[in-house]
């Protein structure tokens, strides 16, 4: 991967990721700026050009650097959060959100772990007063792939060695990666879950732009395993295609092969949706995916989904495979919003 | 047919040289028109307001004959990768307002590498030059504002420079004007290379143009047999598409589809085949929808019969009912009893909780 310019914020001009990444990328221009803000999001960058020119800011995350997560995010009844460690993903699934959420598709960096850490920690010890024992969650890759730039951006040891002190506190890392070079290195923890978002083969082929195919994750999720970190996984986002029933079924089929059902730690599975500015990106940027051109509806609440019945029919279809083939139906959670649960 | 945006006559120079460019009668100088090329010319005069007030009225007058804007001009680099003399393709237009950066950018219809910032005033300081190399490799005074008066007439528009002066360099402006001709004798060359579809730049590869209906669609939308409003044929676009990029029905197969309804289908009128042929046409691209639409029918198969007109949500987002029927005796109340105690509405709830399957 090349960067065209990377921007580091001043302060951090002597941080040793900064000289690491000046050591790693000799050809890109570097340029000093006061904050990520002065130049990121500034303008609105296609977001297509992440295939042709990439740019890098490294910098430290301010304001909120945890957040409470929003509706149907997690098993429910236990509280989730999410941090913020990274912008932007070096993958193109053509589904993705962050299409029309950042209005560049540049990667950002954020290099204050510790500060997140400290946030992460008091999170942990209100909850832990209120509910002693009760589980909390804190998930990374929001905005981000959790793993996909590990071996550059280093932050793993450092919440690995975090979470081991906070035992009720658990780490969700989200991915399409099989990065998992750095993460091999590290003891598997219970609370740290690497969680992998998978779609049939050729959903994965035609949707998942630039990542790594279904068998290469399937393989990762199993060399984990075997190693012994907790997976999880999110079927999520679920595209209606007349094959879809038999696509899901040979998909779980393959999941457990990789690795036995009872292992798994959870499934999500949620059905594709966007809100009206991401739908209206789809569009521009792959006008020839095989999905966006289906019946969407505008739902409930102003985001792009399918009509009701058909949204909720492959909920239920998925999950009663998933349950078919061993998945235990407490493990499954499914990403819907209030309206839809009747 | 083009229009050639200048912002100097010197830039312009080569093109009106050989191209016999002749002034054009309009409510200011700098238009003109080449018989020869079957091209308009514009000279704007520097900076963001002029060109984009001249190119918007000379858009909005030719709006009928000119299909492509191409701006061609000078820009200084922002970057020690392009030097002078060197010319580049212009993908995203980038603004600077004197004050801040506009949010808003126009990308071209054309693989480049090259971006360019448009300041509102000259741009002489190095500092300034740093700041703004932070979001695009060129700077010139006027792409940015001929993209925005082009987009908002719907007109395509590209954009190709020479670089006249490089980073380094402060006071430019004497050379560029003494040098104008040769950049301008650059630029045509360059441009008569891409006419001729050879130009040395990997780039020249336009996108397909996305929404422009096939000729297949364009004969069944005109055909009279059928009558699509707008939202119908923005629909029967997005259908065709869908048909297309899953394999199910190519355009041909489109057309045949529409001819055999048309014929069995003669008493339609012109709209309610078109509903018709949209809806069989949805059925065929989403065979769930149809099967939800079946069940819907069937469960409400008890009102129906008993002469109960009911309206359901047709984006089926809400499971809600609104049914009329007109009470004129008591029998008709008798009838309307006994569909209300036959219908079950449990089995809506059921279709809209995702249960569809022949086993509900």
């Amino acid at each position: 991967m090349i960067f065209e310019k990377i921007f580091i914020e001043e302060q951090l001009i002597n941080h040793p990721k900064v000289l690491e990444m000046k050591a790693r990328f000799p050809e890109s221009e570097f340029k000093l700026i006061s904050k990520v803000e002065d130049v990121f999001g500034r303008v609105k960058k296609p977001y297509l050009q992440k295939r042709t020119n990439l740019n890098l800011f490294i910098g430290e995350k301010k304001g909120q650097l945890v957040k409470v997560a929003p509706p149907a995010y997690g098993l429910s009844g236990e509280p989730h959060y999410y941090f913020v460690h990274a912008y932007n993903c070096i993958y193109e699934c053509n589904y993705c959100y962050l299409q029309g959420y950042f209005q560049s598709p540049d990667i950002v960096i954020f290099l204050n772990h510790e500060e997140i850490g400290h946030e992460i920690k008091r999170i942990t010890f209100e909850h832990q007063k209120a509910s002693p024992g009760k589980k909390v969650w804190f998930h990374a890759g929001e905005y981000s792939d959790s793993l996909a730039l590990t071996h550059l951006t280093g932050e793993l040891p450092f919440y690995f060695e975090l979470f081991k002190n906070l035992p009720e506190a658990y780490l969700e890392l989200r991915t399409k990666s099989v990065n998992i070079k750095e993460l091999i290195k590290l003891s598997p923890s219970k609370n740290i879950v690497i969680s992998f978002s998978l779609a049939p083969e050729e959903r994965t082929k035609n949707n998942d732009l630039k990542t790594p195919g279904l068998k290469a994750r399937l393989k990762a999720i199993s060399e984990l395993h075997e190693r012994g970190h907790p997976i999880g996984l999110h079927l999520d986002p679920i595209i209606y295609d007349q094959n879809v029933v038999t696509s899901y079924s040979e998909l779980i089929e393959q999941i457990t092969r990789a690795i036995p059902p009872e292992a798994l730690s959870y499934i999500s599975i949620g059905v594709v949706r966007f809100t009206k500015n991401v739908f209206h990106q789809v569009l521009k940027n792959y006008p020839d995916s095989d999905f966006i051109h289906d019946d969407f509806v505008t739902s409930f609440d102003n985001k792009i989904r399918y009509n009701k019945p058909t949204r909720l029919w492959l909920l239920g279809k998925v999950k009663d495979l998933l349950i078919s083939q061993g998945i235990a139906s407490e493990k499954i959670y499914e990403c819907m919003e209030e309206s839809d649960v009747d | 047919m083009k229009l050639l945006v200048f912002a100097h006559r010197g830039e312009a120079f080569s093109f009106l040289h050989h191209d016999q460019y002749l002034p054009e009668k309009f409510h200011f100088d700098g238009l003109f028109f080449s018989e020869e090329k079957k091209s308009y010319l514009l000279i704007t005069g520097e900076g963001p307001k002029e060109a984009c007030e001249k190119t918007v009225a000379v858009l909005s007058s030719y709006k009928d004959k000119i299909d492509q804007v191409v701006n061609i001009g000078l820009a200084g680099s922002l970057t020690p990768k392009l030097k002078k003399h060197d010319i580049a393709w212009v993908r995203t237009s980038y603004a600077h307002n004197s004050t801040k950066m506009e949010f808003k950018s126009y990308t071209a219809n054309f693989h480049s590498k090259i971006d360019c910032l448009t300041s509102f005033h000259r741009v002489m300081e190095q500092s300034e030059k740093k700041a703004l190399s932070s979001f695009a490799d060129i700077v010139d005074r006027e792409l940015w504002s001929i993209m925005s008066a082009s987009h908002l007439l719907k007109v395509d528009c590209l954009a190709l420079k020479i670089i006249s002066d490089e980073n380094e360099e402060s006071d430019f402006c004497e050379t560029v004007k003494s040098e104008a001709k040769v950049f301008s004798e650059f630029l045509y060359k360059e441009w008569t290379k891409f006419l001729n579809q050879s130009s040395p730049i990997d780039s020249i590869k336009l996108k397909p143009i996305f929404n422009s209906p096939s000729t297949s669609l364009e004969t069944l939308l005109s055909d009279s047999s059928f009558h699509f409003t707008t939202t119908q044929k923005r629909q029967a676009l997005g259908l065709n598409r869908s048909l297309k990029l899953k394999g199910i029905m190519n355009d041909d197969e489109l057309l045949s589809f529409a001819d055999t309804l048309k014929k069995a289908e003669p008493e339609l009128t012109p709209k309610n085949l078109t509903r018709k042929l949209l809806t069989s046409l949805e059925e065929i691209n989403n065979p769930l929808k149809k099967k939800i639409k079946i069940k819907i029918e069937e469960a409400l198969t008890p009102l129906t019969n008993a002469g109960i007109s009911v309206h359901t949500d047709p984006d089926l987002e809400s499971d809600r009912l609104q049914m009329s029927f007109t009470l004129s005796s008591v029998r008709d109340q008798k009838k309307l009893q006994l569909a209300m105690e036959q219908f079950q509405f449990q089995k809506i709830k059921d279709i809209f909780s995702g249960k569809i399957e022949d086993d509900l």
